[in-house]
């Protein structure tokens, strides 16, 4: 009797466990792993021997990729937030579900779309070439633009949502009252608009930021393979067995670094915010 | 919202559909070359259909897709199960509650940097690369979608409900099972198809995480394009394309229909 | 009492997580369990492209022998899945030259009974006694590659070639939209660089290592893409005027590009795989079948068929549609041979690395 008093109550916590135990065990234990396994000869000789200029660089420029990839797709992404979320009306819904397909297919699919299309003989060229604008196929792949171009589009969807959903929740009255009180769209846009809606954006930032940091089969793939990124460091030492210490290390530099431009973009928005609405919101 | 200038407006509308046609453009193109009659890109040679009959005999591909189609649906069940009983415990009370947050990390941190701690403890313990690893790192996965999602539309649904279950004489047990999990289960439903979808997309996990010798769709495909451009992909990529289309729209379907409260 | 309640829940719960931690563990380490595999079967580990899937089904038919394709990507990973004891229970291995002596020295490799291979007149001797395992007792050459450098003839006079190198590593006639494919391997990639330079060195000083560094960044310039899987399809495509690739795809690529030929360096760099059983195994009659049957002349043709690997046995060679320059070099001489050399393991791999980093800078 005492023990069934015990236990029954105790179901619930039964059912409900495995799944704190599934995150402890397989997210927890191994980026603890991650650490142990970096300092594994005692010392810190695994961290040490990325402290060169060709590694630093390798960061600067996983960082370039990453911050240019989530401005560029910013500024695309924004007007069509806005436009979605605020003038769409009976178009919202469908604008919304096309959205959902570049979202939900494969990722590599798009980026074998733009190898198709840039292709030598791809689409691009044979219809420049057949319209008469050029005599040669253009060089397209394997140049650092086109691996901007294939970036932008395989993250901008990332960058669209976050704003949407934001500006979802924005106050239609906000911006009437704003004009009424005089302001242009443009003031109540950088003045209002904006900074409410600048969790969004935040959100929407780092959500392509992460990704894109660590990404390296896009430059592999569109870019030919010619330089190295952080993601492609991680995953050559990782995958050879006898330096997996030192892509452990690896990995906690570039979180690391990671972690410290994250923290730097929400402190720049939040005084961003205080200094566009002038401390009032 | 009247209150636009005029110029505003259009310099917006064209600004979308400049911004839909380059998201839309490149996926409608190699869907239609798909059914070009020549094996490099080139211009347009004639109709055919031999790419999807190739695709449909390789045997590499069905071996890969039922791969994927496994390591997801079993990823799909453990976390939907998990998660939702875990959503049940925490809403009971107490300090598990706080533990919910945790939850929300799977989805900050960086895949890659997850793949790689699942990788070295694998590797620590000796435990070999393949379909289990990779369907515990998609749980993980799964977990960071189901848990967040599940316990919003916990906090949405109206207390009363179950109240009054329990003043009927329900045992907490009964209430769940009677009454929360029905009325959950749209938006489980919901987030388990994105799971599905997500697991059978993910790349980077599998990359780290299945070895040598596990291949899944998404492995395959990038195996397919480092080798170089074959219309096969094409085809392959239109199927995917059509067969995720349609369950977006089973999805979007479910959202609107049956929210209830 | 509540406090006693208390604590007993506590041990309870921690009872209750304990359980569950021990499931999960379960589960986990049960995909580490051997399926039970039946007594006529094998596990064979080689690279993806060896052993052509449908014609391993042929043999599972033909014999009964159920074949477990097993497959590594570099030949390092093959020696740490045999060092490791954690994974036993191959039975035939398919290693590169270069690893052969240290699976030998440590003892992993088990001696071949050369009665039971029914096919050893017909391969290329040339191929055999080699330092590593200079009487072949444990290895046996199964197929092998050279490194050469495919080039568009449309853009490309084959008469104006002086050195073969000089397609890679300089801009050919200096022309300013030369590009090529270069091999996506740092292993390769250096020992190109040192052939180049040094010729067949075994180690390099500092000052050798700052040579190579600066000759791969130099060649960057004109590299178009590395890679060592579409170099042939760029090539096709003229996209690149030269690629240096391994033999099989550069084969690959003339078969199905008639703009296309090819260019061999004297001092060229070449890559045997043989077959090896290592010593853990106890099935090696099975596994003699399944070498027979693979060094048979119609499996030969197939996998070149599929592949486009020189064969080691020479009687294939007549059979296969190439052209007679290309048999020639299948077949090679004895001079040509001499001064060929193998990949070299030239750096431990972290400092390959660090190279290939600051090439790719």
């Amino acid at each position: 009797m005492n023990i069934k008093k015990l236990f029954l109550p105790q179901i619930p916590f039964f059912l409900g466990i495995p799944a704190l135990v599934w995150q402890v065990l397989f997210v927890y234990v191994p980026l603890v792993f991650i650490l142990v396994l970096s300092v594994q000869s005692g010392t810190f000789e695994s961290f040490r021997a990325f402290f060169t200029a060709e590694y630093g660089l390798v960061l600067v420029r996983s960082l370039f990729l990453g911050l240019s990839t989530a401005t560029i797709c910013l500024i695309l992404a924004y007007p069509v937030a806005y436009w979605i979320a605020l003038c769409a009306g009976r178009w919202k819904n469908f604008l919304l579900f096309l959205l959902f397909i570049p979202f939900w297919t494969n990722f590599l699919l798009h980026i074998y779309a733009w190898m198709f299309i840039m292709d030598r003989n791809g689409v691009i060229n044979t219809v420049l070439q057949w319209l008469g604008l050029i005599q040669e196929p253009l060089h397209l792949l394997h140049t650092t633009a086109s691996v901007f171009v294939v970036m932008v589009y395989c993250y901008t969807p990332f960058m669209i949502w976050p704003i949407y959903s934001a500006l979802e929740k924005f106050d239609v009255r906000l911006h009437e009252a704003s004009s009424d009180l005089g302001a242009t769209w443009w003031q109540t846009l950088w003045h209002i608009v904006i900074p409410l809606s600048l969790p969004g954006i935040r959100s929407g930032f780092f959500l392509v930021l992460v990704p894109a940091f660590g990404e390296f089969v896009i430059p592999e793939l569109i870019g030919g393979d010619k330089v190295m990124f952080a993601g492609g460091v991680v995953s050559y030492y990782t995958l050879h067995a006898k330096t997996s210490s030192f892509g452990a290390a690896f990995t906690i530099i570039t979180s690391c670094v990671l972690c410290l431009v994250l923290c730097l973009i929400y402190l720049l928005s939040r005084r961003f915010m205080r200094h566009v609405t002038h401390g009032k919101v | 919202m009247g209150k636009h200038s005029l110029l505003a407006q259009r310099w917006n509308i064209i600004w979308i559909v400049l911004v839909y046609a380059f998201l839309f453009i490149p996926i409608v193109v190699f869907c239609a070359f798909s059914f070009n009659n020549a094996p490099f890109p080139s211009a347009w040679v004639g109709l055919t259909t031999r790419w999807y009959q190739e695709l449909f005999s390789s045997t590499e591909i069905w071996h890969a897709l039922y791969n994927s189609l496994i390591v997801s649906s079993v990823a799909v069940i453990l976390s939907a199960v998990m998660g939702v009983f875990f959503v049940y415990l925490a809403m009971q009370g107490g300090r598990i509650r706080f533990m919910l947050s945790h939850f929300y990390a799977n989805l900050v941190f960086p895949e890659i940097v997850l793949a790689v701690g699942l990788l070295s403890l694998f590797s620590a313990l000796g435990i070999s690369l393949g379909m289990w690893a990779l369907i515990i790192a998609h749980t993980v996965l799964g977990l960071g979608y189901v848990v967040p999602l599940v316990y919003d539309r916990y906090q949405e649904l109206d207390y009363r409900l179950t109240e009054a279950a329990l003043d009927l004489g329900a045992t907490p047990l009964q209430v769940f099972t009677t009454v929360t999990l029905p009325l959950l289960r749209p938006t489980l439903f919901s987030a388990s198809i994105l799971v599905f979808i997500v697991s059978f997309d993910d790349f980077i996990f599998a990359y780290f995480c299945a070895g040598s010798t596990f291949q899944t769709l998404p492995l395959y495909i990038l195996s397919m394009l480092r080798t170089g451009v074959s219309p096969i992909v094409n085809a392959l990529s239109t199927v995917l394309l059509v067969f995720s289309s349609l369950l977006i729209i089973g999805y979007s379907s479910l959202k609107t229909k049956f929210r209830v409260f | 009492m509540m406090k006693f309640m208390k604590k007993k829940v506590g041990i309870v719960r921690s009872v209750m997580i304990l359980i569950w931690v021990v499931i999960v563990t379960l589960i986990v380490f049960a995909s580490r369990l051997q399926f039970f595999k039946p007594e006529r079967s094998i596990t064979v580990l080689a690279w993806s492209a060896a052993f052509d899937r449908a014609y391993v089904k042929k043999f599972e038919k033909e014999t009964g022998i159920r074949v477990y394709l097993s497959t590594y990507s570099t030949n390092e990973e093959l020696l740490v899945k045999l060092q490791s004891s954690k994974e036993k229970g191959y039975d035939l291995i398919v290693p590169s030259d270069y690893v052969i002596a240290r699976l030998k020295n440590e003892g992993l490799l088990k001696k071949l009974d050369k009665n039971k291979l029914l096919f050893l007149d017909q391969l290329n001797p040339l191929l055999m006694g080699f330092p590593f395992d200079p009487k072949n007792e444990y290895t046996i050459p199964f197929v092998w590659d050279v490194f050469c450098i495919g080039y568009d003839t449309r853009k490309i006079e084959p008469s104006l070639i002086m050195s073969p190198w000089d397609l890679v590593f300089k801009r050919f006639n200096h022309h300013a939209g030369y590009r090529i494919v270069m091999t996506n391997d740092p292993l390769e990639a250096i020992s190109f660089a040192t052939q180049y330079l040094f010729g067949p060195v075994s180690s390099l000083s500092s000052e050798q290592i700052q040579e190579v560094t600066l000759l791969l960044k130099n060649q960057k310039a004109w590299v178009e893409n590395y890679t060592n899987l579409r170099g042939d399809y760029l090539l096709g495509s003229g996209a690149v005027d030269a690629a240096i690739m391994q033999s099989a795809e550069i084969w690959r690529a003339l078969a199905a590009f008639k703009h296309l030929d090819f260019v061999i360096p004297q001092d060229a760099l070449i890559s045997i795989e043989h077959c090896a059983i290592p010593v853990g195994s106890e099935k090696e009659s099975l596994v003699y079948e399944f070498l027979n049957f693979f060094y048979t002349k119609d499996a030969f043709i197939n996998n070149y068929r599929e592949a486009f690997n020189f064969p080691a046995r020479m009687d294939v060679i007549d059979a296969l549609p190439v052209t007679d320059r290309q048999k020639a070099v299948m077949r090679s001489s004895p001079e040509e041979f001499k001064r060929y050399s193998f990949i070299r393991d030239l750096l431990p791999e972290r400092k390959r690395f660090d190279l290939w980093v600051a090439v790719k800078s």
